[in-house]
């Protein structure tokens, strides 16, 4: 379990800190709200329009995490979840924040399961700007429809 | 009478989501209202009394904490079962809720089975040739 100020720094060295516990969560929420299989990968989404959310981890670390999708992969996992196809981009915004929601606080559950936390409300963002402190990015393939990203940002400057 | 649930949330897809559970596990006859935020939640019970209401935790305006305790401290809606369904309701958090009133945490992302587990009393009860709330 990952103490209070180094959630992501107790496995320093590691390119991806605590990655399985990152796989299962971000596994489980697809299986569970999409019924979509979310793989680790390596490979790294090409360049497109993307949809991206933020929200911020308040307590007890400050720290800061993003989610993104390309937005034909969002509008996808948005007809899965919903089960309809007449969607909306609010929809599919909305979508991204609730999935952001949920890995983020299954994550924190899962590392701290003991120790309360508080988060903000996640919004919708132009770009992933990480701010200071160390990034870690984790590639998920998404039923081999596309890639979705997952940044954990460090709070170490 | 059908059942009268609650889904108290910001998120239109959570809302979605906890209704689509709901009904898979059996609560399909059931009658649904929603509401983004406590404070929204307290308005459409006052008016019309829920039988059941699943609630988040992180919401504008008012959270699903205070509006718990709100409910819980009303003698006229204090007995409404409250299932709080949140990404932050981990186990830290858990035994505050349930001193508070609240009938189960239940943590995001959840399963129909898990959330069948939680309501399956009110699934038999909806069953019931004698429906619910009369």
């Amino acid at each position: 379990m990952a103490g209070e100020s180094d959630l992501f720094f107790i496995e320093q060295g590691k390119k991806r800190p605590h990655e399985e516990a990152v796989a299962r969560v971000v596994g489980s929420t697809f299986e569970k709200m999409g019924f979509m299989e979310a793989r680790l990968t390596d490979e790294e989404p090409p360049p497109s329009n993307s949809i991206t959310t933020v929200m911020e981890i308040l307590s007890p670390v400050q720290t800061r995490m993003f989610f993104s999708a390309p937005e034909h992969l969002g509008w996808s996992i948005a007809e899965n979840l919903y089960g309809l196809e007449d969607l909306t981009m609010e929809a599919v915004g909305d979508m991204m924040k609730e999935l952001l929601n949920t890995i983020t606080g299954g994550l924190l559950s899962e590392l701290m399961p003991d120790t309360p936390f508080t988060l903000s409300i996640p919004t919708l963002c132009e770009d992933t700007q990480a701010g200071v402190g160390k990034t870690f990015v984790y590639h998920f393939n998404i039923d081999n429809k596309g890639i979705v990203t997952m940044i954990l940002c460090g709070n170490d400057p | 009478m059908p059942m009268r649930i609650l889904i108290v949330d910001d998120t239109t897809t959570a809302r979605i989501f906890a209704k689509k559970c709901l009904t898979n596990i059996g609560l399909h006859d059931a009658e649904f209202m929603q509401a983004v935020h406590g404070i929204d939640a307290l308005e459409k019970i006052r008016e019309t009394p829920p039988d059941l209401i699943l609630t988040d935790l992180m919401m504008p305006e008012m959270d699903g904490e205070t509006f718990l305790k709100t409910l819980k401290e009303d003698p006229d809606l204090q007995h409404i079962p409250v299932l709080v369904v949140s990404s932050a309701g981990n186990m830290a958090r858990r035994d505050a809720l349930l001193a508070m009133g609240a009938l189960d945490v239940l943590p995001k992302p959840f399963s129909t089975t898990e959330i069948y587990d939680v309501l399956k009393s009110f699934v038999q009860a909806e069953e019931d040739d004698d429906g619910w709330g009369e």
